[in-house]
Parts: C-alpha cells; structure tokens; sequence
C-alpha cells in the first residue's frame, strides 16, 4: 500500500488537506485500538507533511529565515547560534547529556511589559561574573576540580576544606550560590555524578541532613542538598557517611557550624557550655557508637582556632573555657599536643 | 461504570468524571475541590489526609508530610509518629481519599481511574504512580501528562480553528512546557520538555535569600522554623506582587527590625537564574517541535505558579504572545483528565477525540564501538518525542570472536555514555559460536500508549528469541510485597469524613495558636476550649454554632497575620468589630 493509499487521498503538496485526511483516517486506526495502523497512517502522514514542505513556496521560506537573522543580531551576544533543528529522524544521534538548545529568542512581535529583561539579566550577569573572578576560596576550588588527580583525591578536599580562605567564605550565601552554579555548568563530569568524596567533604562541611530525614522536606532548602541529593549513587554516599572513619569529622563541623550560628547574639555562657562540654563529650569522645573511643580529630582543634581568629569580639569568658576544657595550663605535658596546637597559639593570642 | 480523572498535584489534588456531556470536577467531604496533599497521622495512629492535614504542618510538622511527589520512583521513606511511609504509600493515602469523595458524589463504587503526571516523569515514576493507585484500589492502565491534560481541556473549548500551542504548565516545583497542535479531531502533542526542579518554590527561596543577604543574616544558619517562617512570608509576599506594584517583607527578630521592599522589577533581577532557566526548557521544547516562535498561535498558563505576573511578562517578552489561561490555571489539569477519563470510558461524542502524546526521553540500549571500547554508550531506539504507540527494529552485532551471548542493557536519557543514563533492565540472549561480527540479534522496542516498554530480542540463526516488559529494578516491588503492603495499609484507620469539618476547625485553630503572638494566643486559645467543649457536649446544634463562630474568628485572625506580615504599618485590632464595616 502507497502511503497515499493509506491516507486516501490523491498525492497533493497541501499540508491542510493531509491534516485531513489523516484526522480521518485515525478514526479507523486508533491507537487504542489499532497501534500497528496507526503507526502505519502516522508514518504516511509524516511522510506527506514533509514532502510538503519542500515544495512550500520559495517566497515564504525565505522569509521566516530572514526573520530568524533577524532575531540574532538583536539578541547580541553571539555566543549561542541559534539553530533551527528539525525534528531528527532516526538513526541520526541527537540529545548527549551537554546538549544546550538555543535560547528563545526575545521576540519582536510584541513590546513587552516595560519590565527591561535582557538589561537586568546583562547587569545581573557581568556583576556575578566579577563575584566569581575576585573570590579566592572559589578560584582554588574550581582549579582543584579542573585537575583530575586532585578532584578525586580525599587529601586534597579535606585540606581544602579546613583552609581559611574556604571557612572565610563559607557562611557567605553568595559563595555558596556560586559554588553551586559552578557545580551545575561545569564541563568536566554531568552535575549528578561529582566525586564521591567531595560529595562527602560538602556534607561534612556544611553539616546537612539529607532531606528526608526532616519534617516536611526542610532540608531541601539549601542550595546544596538539590545538587547532593541529585546524584546518582546519593544512597552510597549516605551510607559511606556514616561509616565510622568520616563521623569525628562531621561531628567537628557540626560543632563549630552550631558555633557561627550562636555567633554573637546567642553565644552565651549556657549556650557554650552545653554545646561544647556535652556535645563535645558525647560525640568525640565516646563516638556515635558508644562503644568504641574517636578520638578527638584535628580538625576540631583547627576550626575552633579559626573561629577564635576570625571573631575578635568574643567574650574573654569564652575563651578562658576553652582554655580550660582542654586543659592548656598543662599544655606542655599534653598527649594533644600537636594536634591542639592550632588553638593554643590562637588562645594565647587572646588571652589577657 | 465511571472512570474518574485525577489530577494527583504536588501541592493539591483534584478528582474529576465526566458527565453529562462535560467534565465536572467533584467536591471534596469539606465542599471545595482542592484536596490538599498532604498526610499526617493521628496521635491515635490513624491517617489524616487533606486540609486537617494541611494544617499540622506547622503544628504537628514531624508527623505530617507534604511534597512526597518529588519523592516519587525513589526508594525514601518518610518516618511519621513512628511509622515508615514510602512516597507510593503517601499518595495512595491521598488517591483513597479522592477515590471516597467521587464516590459518595456518584453514588456507586469506583475502581477505575485515569491519573496525570508531569510529562517529565521518568519510566519509576510512573511506575510508582500506578503502583499508588493499586494501593489505593484503583485500576490505572492509564496515565496522561499533565500539559496534554491542559491542552485536552483547552482544545474542548474551541474545536474550530486548527492550532499550535504552547502549554506552559508552572508548578511548586516542577515545570513542564509542551508543543501541542490541534485539527480536527486530532490534538497532537508534538514536544515536551521539562524541568523536574524549577517551580514556584524555587521563588520564594529566592526571595527569602535575598531579604537574608540584604539584612546580613545567613539563610542557611537560621533554625528551621525560622527559615519556615521566611519562606512562608517571602510566598505570601510573592502573592501579593500580582496584586500590588511593590510590597515590604518584614521580618522581626529579638527586637531587630529587618525589612526588604519588593518590587517586580527587583524580583526579576533576584530571580534572574530562574528565568534562564524557563527560557531553556522552552527553547528545547521548540526545537524539538520543528517549529519556529512564529507558528505559535498561542501560549496557555497552566499551574498556580503561572499567577505571577513576572512570569507572564517574561513569556510575553520571548515569545511575544499574551499568554491566556483557560478558567483557574489550578483546575485545568484535572479538566483535562476528567475529558481523558470520557474519552477512555468511549462516551458519546467525544469519543472521536485522538490525543496522540510522545515518549519525553530517549530510549536506547548500551552498545560498543569496536572491542576496545571500555565505556559502552548509547544506541538509541526510540528518541524523545517519537510519537506513541511506536515500534522500532535495529540489528547489533557480536564483538569477538565465538561470543557466546549478546547481552541487552536497555536505558533511558540523553547523555552519550550509558553511565549517566538511568537504566530500565536487562535481557541475554545466547547466540551460536562464529567470528565476530557475524552474529546478530535483531532488538525491537514497542513503547505502547500506556507507557510500558516491550523489548524482543531474536537471533535468526538459532532462533533463540526472548521477550520482556521492563519494569526497573530497585524501586519496584514484586507482586507478593504489593500484596501484603496492600493488606498492611488497609488495617491502617484512616479518619471518617463525616468528622473532618470539626477536625479541620481544630487543626487550623492549633496552627494559628502556634503562628500567632501573645496577645492573640490567648483569643485563639479561648476559641479552641469553646469549640472543644461544644464538642463534648455532643449537641449537633451547639457544635454547629461553635464551628461557625470559632470558623469566623480564625478567618479574621488569619486575615490580620496576612496584613500585618505584608503592611506591617496598618496596624488594627482583629477584635475590634468596627473595624470590619
């Protein structure tokens, strides 16, 4: 059967008159009830309209292209061609995980609404672009991800992750945007397959509960859980965060983010005391097991050094509690010594 | 008997049938259509679902849960009052309580229903979606993409003039746009995409965000009731944008005033990423379509988040149409279904309608180029947006020499290598020694109208010939698990309807106590003891009374907490009564 029979009608250039007859013809071949014709009319009728199409008048072609043209020059920039892709036919390979179609262009049929958009989005870009150029803690990080030898390393992110210029910019809601919008537009791996262990370090360091575990969803508001919780081994990454040898690390981190979030309204003697003795001894000391000692990880003595630093402000009797919680009077017998070093220089700093 | 349509939203859902003619959407035990999506569960163990749910969120937030659509085709339990729910078995909480009301307003029992889902539902989350219907007892051989259910509705409308649309469908948190054409009878859904984390919510963070930056305060470091709090407000103030030019957002804290002044053109540039976004899903929704912004003849708002007015602006702006709406962007869909379920059900004249939809991702198998390859990529068999029922043949060849078998991995997705594709299963099938490439086995893929996928395998030389419908692998439960979890979560008591009216009156009262400030409390807590006792008193007319009366304060009470978050310079008192004439 010609595909003109199974449409039934004369071969004919009229796309209306194809519609038609196709509209027809599903009647009898619903694809409820007749899946192989209906494959057999669609197929004809796709066959028609594109035959159609070829033969539309020169004039009208020529038109919608220039109108097209048109439409790039206005929208400027350049840096995204607009294609006009016609639907592919198999087997020609279309879609891959970085495809980015064209943008719509702002069309000129209509003035819009007087709100400037494409002006606000120009400012709002070139102001984000000197954020991201001038942010240090950014820059080291985006070049660290751009070395595979380093993007995959544990060492290499735990570092990153206790330096200052990182911690400086942590609470930064800017930097975490960006942080994030670097993760989602790189180029170097898809969105939701970032290394496992830099997955990790970002719980870690921002201390986050994965969504499900709080009511109604709330731990969907940071921006960072969406990109953690969209990767694709999420559910390993949660189990290998609670093995043993990364819960001291966590269990600092909590800490000290509980700290910054005290930090200074309600950093008072209560506060600090229940904070820091009780989680303090229940978390580092005894480990979430129960059974076994952690020991009191290093970076605890860092990040409480650096939170000493950063806030000149804090109360001497902070600080005179820390000196005694760790016992610095003795600090030259102590078996901590190398490890709480950080923090009994920043301490000694301080001190009156 | 009646097929009913339900529209099963992430915020809200809606049932509706098709009768008499037309699509009549049914009212819930409480009168209104929306049946909120939410589930809490009783102190006494039993299932509430709707608006008494609704309001525990904030009064009973860890036994209460919202938004489990996103959830959906993910194996996450949600832990409430102590018992584990899956997303499927929250939904089917909702589904049962849908599946009530149509009864009780039909009058005979239903068993067979027709669901929506975002047109970017992956193959488990439609999946998960039936298996909530069968919790629930419903019969579902079908689900309809939400865009198409809006483009049904609308095309019921005006079956005149042949046309090319544009669905754009803008929910909390998810955004579908689709290309529709229509003629005669036909209404051809030519492309869809999606983004499945882009929606109204994404707004209000956005708001919340900047009212934080601006008043140097860490979003992320506040607890989270008052992040809850923040973002209730920044919506509220999102809301009042469609109404008013600019609004304040005021937020007081420990005797700190922080305030923000919002204007459309300032949520633009806060918002800015959002709308490239929008503008991505829309351009690839077009070029897939083939056509150019020119042939769009109109552009239809479907979805709450459609109501600001930024939005409509924007799309005016790219594509230079003024967007309409069909009726409330919020009921449309559910329109939409309730025709589809007419149409499923053969009824009258409608029953010539041909809908056809597309598959919205590619599907493929996993294949290699040569015997060094280590990364298998993708071979696609069907490409996103083919039009459904569809059927494809393709050859693929042995790899070396005397292979034994030819493994078939079938996927799901765009990306080049399979790795980053979701992967639906898998089929073996044996093939007689002989040097490589000589061997074949010839792969058909059918994707059927209702979405399932059918993959043949053959070898010509031996015969060998296998066949499977793919269903996924992890989040799927078999067929005895179904069984026992079905009876499991019948035992489950969920509350009678006739009672809801009184629980709902509660339930709002307990969230206005905990929302409300001291002075207010107190009325609010005088009204809550008044309302019980007439409850106690277990007179219909007293309770009748005392429902009316407490209804009416907590409308004024909600009304003044509205004002004074949004105008916190009008400051009246709620109890003066002066004040409302």
């Amino acid at each position: 059967m010609s595909n003109w029979e199974i449409l039934g009608i004369e071969p004919t250039y009229d796309p209306r008159a194809i519609k038609r007859a196709y509209a027809a013809q599903s009647k009898l071949h619903h694809p409820e009830t007749d899946p192989e014709g209906f494959q057999a009319l669609y197929g004809a009728y796709q066959w028609a309209l594109e035959r159609a199409k070829t033969r539309q008048p020169q004039a009208e072609q020529r038109q919608v292209s220039r109108s097209v043209n048109k439409a790039v020059t206005k929208y400027g920039n350049g840096s995204n061609p607009p294609v006009h892709r016609p639907r592919p036919r198999f087997p020609a390979f279309s879609g891959g995980a970085f495809e980015v179609p064209a943008p719509v262009l702002p069309s000129t049929r209509n003035p819009g609404s007087g709100i400037d958009f494409e002006g606000i989005f120009g400012e709002v870009q070139a102001k984000q672009e000197e954020r991201v150029r001038s942010c240090a803690a950014l820059q080291t990080f985006m070049q660290m991800f751009g070395e595979r030898k380093k993007r995959d390393s544990r060492g290499y992110w735990q570092e990153y992750f206790l330096s200052d210029a990182f911690l400086e910019m942590q609470h930064d809601p800017q930097f975490v945007t960006m942080l994030v919008d670097f993760l989602e537009t790189q180029r170097e791996l898809p969105a939701y397959l970032l290394p496992r262990l830099l997955c990790i370090e970002l719980y870690t360091a921002y201390s986050l509960a994965p969504a499900q575990a709080l009511p109604g969803g709330m731990g969907r508001m940071h921006p960072l859980v969406r990109l953690l919780e969209s990767q694709r081994d999420s559910e390993q990454i949660q189990k290998q965060l609670m093995q043993e040898e990364f819960l001291a690390r966590q269990a600092a981190f909590r800490i000290y983010n509980q700290l910054v979030g005290l930090y200074p309204d309600r950093l008072q003697k209560p506060e600090w005391e229940s904070l820091l003795r009780f989680t303090d001894a229940a978390n580092l000391h005894a480990g979430y097991t129960g059974k076994r000692m952690v020991k009191r990880p290093p970076e605890f003595f860092t990040l409480l050094a650096f939170f000493v630093t950063s806030h000149p402000d804090l109360p001497q009797e902070f600080l005179a509690y820390l000196y005694k919680l760790y016992h610095f009077k003795y600090f030259g017998r102590s078996s901590m010594k190398v490890d709480a070093r950080p923090l009994y220089l920043a301490l000694q700093d301080r001190m009156e | 008997m009646a097929i009913i349509g339900i529209d099963l939203g992430t915020t809200n859902s809606l049932v509706a049938v098709w009768k008499d003619g037309k699509s009549v959407l049914i009212p819930n035990s409480l009168g209104g259509f929306l049946t909120p999506s939410v589930v809490s569960v009783d102190e006494d163990g039993s299932i509430l679902v709707g608006n008494v749910a609704k309001e525990r969120l904030i009064s009973h937030p860890e036994r209460t849960a919202a938004s489990f659509k996103r959830l959906m085709g993910t194996s996450r339990k949600q832990n409430l009052g102590g018992q584990q729910f899956s997303p499927e078995e929250l939904s089917s909480f909702v589904l049962r309580r849908l599946k009530e009301d149509a009864q009780t307003y039909l009058g005979e029992p239903v068993t067979e229903a027709v669901i929506s889902v975002p047109a970017y539902f992956n193959d488990n989350q439609r999946f998960a979606t039936k298996t909530a219907a069968r919790l629930a007892g419903l019969h579902t051989e079908r689900l309809i993409n939400e865009p198409s259910a809006a483009a049904l509705a609308s095309r019921l409308n005006n079956t005149e003039e042949d046309q090319s649309f544009l669905v754009f469908d803008f929910g909390g948190g998810t955004l579908d746009v689709s290309v529709v054409d229509c003629f005669d009878n036909v209404i051809e859904i030519s492309a869809v995409a999606g983004d499945n984390h882009l929606g109204g919510n994404d707004f209000d963070q956005a708001i919340a965000r900047y009212f934080c930056q601006e008043n140097g305060l860490a979003f992320d470091l506040l607890p989270p009731i008052k992040q809850a709090a923040l973002l209730k407000q920044a919506e509220l103030c999102k809301q009042a944008l469609t109404e008013q030019p600019q609004v304040l957002l005021f937020q007081e804290e420990q005797e700190q005033k922080y305030s923000l002044l919002l204007t459309r053109e300032l949520l633009v540039r806060i918002a800015a990423p959002l709308f490239q976004r929008m503008n991505k899903v829309v351009a690839r929704a077009l070029s897939d379509s083939g056509r150019s912004i020119h042939e769009i003849d109109k552009v239809l708002l479907v979805g709450g988040s459609c109501r600001m007015p930024v939005v409509r602006a924007y799309l005016t702006h790219i594509l230079g149409i003024e967007p309409e709406e069909l009726g409330s962007p919020d009921t449309v869909v559910a329109q939409g279904v309730g025709v589809y379920a007419g149409i499923k059900a053969q009824d009258g004249e409608i029953r010539d309608i041909m809908m056809t939809d597309v598959c919205p991702f590619t599907l493929g198998i996993a294949s290699y180029n040569d015997e060094k390859d280590t990364r298998p990529h993708m071979s696609p068999m069907i490409e996103r947006n083919s039009v459904l029922p569809t059927s494809i043949e393709h050859s693929f060849y042995t790899l070396s020499d005397n292979q034994k078998a030819i493994t078939v991995r079938v996927y799901q997705g765009e990306a080049y290598y399979t790795e980053s594709n979701l992967k639906l299963g898998e089929l073996e099938v044996e093939v007689p020694p002989a040097p490589r490439g000589q061997e074949s086995v010839q792969v058909r893929f059918s994707y059927d109208i209702n979405g399932i996928l059918e993959v043949d395998v053959r070898n010509k030389t031996n015969g060998v010939h296998k066949s499977t419908v793919i269903l996924g692998e992890n989040t799927r439960l078999s067929e005895e698990e179904l069984q026992t979890r079905l009876a499991e979560l019948q035992k489950l008591k969920i509350h009678p309807m006739d009672r809801e009216e009184n629980r709902l009156v509660m339930a709002r009262g307990e969230r206005l106590f905990a929302e409300a400030g001291s002075e207010l409390r107190e009325r609010v807590g005088a009204y809550i003891a008044y309302f019980q006792r007439a409850l106690e008193s277990q007179s219909p007319s007293l309770i009748h009374q005392a429902r009316e009366q407490a209804g009416a304060f907590f409308d004024k009470v909600e009304r003044y907490l509205f004002d004074h978050q949004i105008f916190p310079g009008r400051d009246y008192d709620p109890f003066d009564e002066d004040e409302e004439d």
